[in-house]
């Protein structure tokens, strides 16, 4: 499936994963702090300012699914189902809230986009997915067994 | 699918992450065939035959 081996797919992983987390990190509050500094900055600046900070999380999904690709087999369809599940109870999150919404049951919220948690919640719904799956299936992460 | 894996890598003295590092897959992987969590796929199940010198059969049997 690839010429990369399963270690060098972790490291190449982790590589792009944890400077670009950084360089998020940095972004969601040098955005606003730069913004703040400003007398009346312009529409464009808010716009450019806005993509930019959302790219990093593009360049995560992409670097995800290099691993998928390049990692070995049994990790690639455990990663695969915890992937799935992740995005699948997101999304049933998102389609109640929106419901909820629609019906008036909740306010909509007025000073951050709710839009803005569905990221974060699909990587927690993912993690807790992973995490509970090798669970089930016996999995230990540092334990050797002989 | 039941396998011989456990018992040819004790026969070497290898651990699992010995025999993970050399079919390049993880410690899990290994530990997941054989206790038969998993079964690998065509291309892997040759691999380890070809890492023990023996028939892919003399490793990997039906359940039934």
């Amino acid at each position: 499936m690839n010429n990369v081996s399963f270690r060098q797919a972790n490291r190449r992983y982790l590589r792009v994963f944890l400077p670009v987390m950084v360089l998020y990190g940095i972004l969601c509050f040098a955005g606003p702090y730069y913004l703040a500094s400003l007398d009346a900055p312009a529409t464009w600046l808010f716009a450019t300012l806005a993509v930019i900070n959302a790219l990093p999380i593009v360049v995560v999904f992409w670097v995800m699914a290099r691993f998928l690709r390049e990692t070995d087999e049994y990790t690639r369809r455990n990663q695969s189902e915890a992937l799935l599940t992740g995005g699948a109870i997101t999304l049933s999150i998102t389609f109640f809230w929106g419901f909820l919404e629609q019906y008036q049951v909740i306010p909509k919220w007025e000073y951050v986009s709710v839009m803005m948690l569905v990221v974060p919640t699909f990587f927690a719904c993912y993690g807790i997915a992973a995490f509970y799956q090798a669970r089930q299936r016996g999995d230990s992460l540092s334990c050797e067994t002989d | 699918m039941r396998n011989r894996l456990k018992e040819l890598r004790g026969a070497r003295g290898w651990s699992q992450g010995t025999l993970a590092e050399a079919l390049d897959v993880s410690r899990q992987s290994v530990n997941a065939i054989e206790t038969g969590r998993y079964d690998p796929s065509l291309p892997l199940a040759f691999k380890i035959a070809r890492l023990f010198e023996v028939p892919i059969e003399q490793i990997f049997f039906d359940s039934d």
